[in-house]
């Protein structure tokens, strides 16, 4: 484990449930705190009688909520920025048509299955879409989130960073599958404007 | 989904990429859950089990002494170390700042102590009778 992991895991056996809340708030705000591993490490610590399950869950969504909405906002003002300099310019339209037709898909996926997309995807969000489809989308990836992952912490107790492992593994999996569906779908549309193209040529 | 670049020849190198991201992704993460599961299936989950061997650099005091139902102050004995301001410090912390050239060694005399006083604590019941 490193250093980092290593000091917010000290500090949670310490601190608590408001260590907990601040872990979230930071690591949904987009600075590197290990917060997968916490929420598994709070479920194990929950079971050992060290936090309160119910309190600390809660406390925990308000601070991965906040954290998120502040992402949100960043992304918000400097959304306008890039897109003053950038609306000009087709990729950028492009992306941004994309992320806005798949967007509440991208950010109830990166809550708790492709969890190191999650900071990039509120950046994105924040530049188009609209704050109260965000909130209900997030309440309900970041909930999925900390009762699956606090809940096979609690159940799993002592075994916890076995587990922690595995759903760190699984992230990364479901990351690699996810860049293959979209290189699959990019691949398909790319043979089919060309197929279309030729038929017309023939013509 | 619309396609980023327009070329051809760099859209089929942006595929390419996004492929050989993909499969190195998948593989590497699929195999490492795998071994994970093996893991947790062959060392038999056993709910809320202690073992000294799972005591961690990061845990403190306290917090080894309840999840192993021992007394801290019992601990901070042990370890030769003053209980005073080390309740939330690591047992990493406690060793840089106690024992500054011996790597490692809080953890070891955590985990003989807490064997020690678990065996203790087995052994007291069937010395009674």
């Amino acid at each position: 484990m490193s250093a980092i992991t290593d000091f917010f895991l000290t500090s949670l056996s310490a601190y608590g449930t408001p260590l907990f809340t601040l872990a979230l708030f930071l690591g949904a705000a987009g600075f590197p705190v290990p917060a997968s591993l916490l929420v598994v490490a709070a479920g194990a610590f929950a079971r050992q009688g060290l936090l309160d399950p119910a309190l600390t869950a809660l406390f925990g969504l308000l601070g991965a909520v906040a954290g998120d909405s502040v992402s949100f906002a960043f992304g918000r003002w400097g959304g306008a920025l890039i897109s003053r300099r950038f609306d000009s310019q087709s990729a950028w339209v492009k992306t941004r048509t994309v992320f806005d037709r798949n967007s509440r898909l991208a950010v109830f996926l990166t809550r708790f299955l492709i969890t190191p997309a999650a900071f990039p995807v509120n950046l994105m969000a924040g530049v188009g879409c609209k704050y109260f489809r965000f909130f209900f989308t997030i309440l309900l990836g970041q909930s999925i989130w900390i009762v699956v992952y606090g809940g096979l912490g609690y159940l799993f107790g002592s075994q916890w960073e076995l587990i922690s492992q595995f759903l760190s593994d699984l992230g990364g999996f479901a990351l690699g599958i996810a860049t293959l569906a979209i290189a699959v779908i990019i691949s398909h549309r790319f043979f089919a404007r060309k197929n279309a193209h030729e038929g017309n040529q023939q013509r | 989904m619309e396609i980023p670049p327009s070329d051809p020849r760099n859209l089929r190198r942006f595929i390419f990429a996004l492929v050989s991201i993909g499969v190195l992704l998948s593989v590497f993460f699929g195999f490492s859950a795998v071994r994970s599961i093996v893991r947790v299936a062959t060392t038999g989950l056993e709910k809320g089990t202690t073992d000294s061997d799972a005591i961690r650099g990061w845990m403190t005091v306290p917090y080894i002494a309840r999840v192993f139902e021992l007394s801290a102050d019992d601990l901070y004995a042990d370890i030769g170390v003053p209980s005073s301001e080390s309740d939330k410090k690591s047992l990493l912390s406690l060793n840089k700042a106690f024992f500054p050239g011996k790597h490692g060694y809080i953890v070891g005399k955590v985990k003989e102590a807490v064997r020690r006083r678990l065996e203790q604590r087995t052994q007291l019941p069937k010395e009674k009778p």
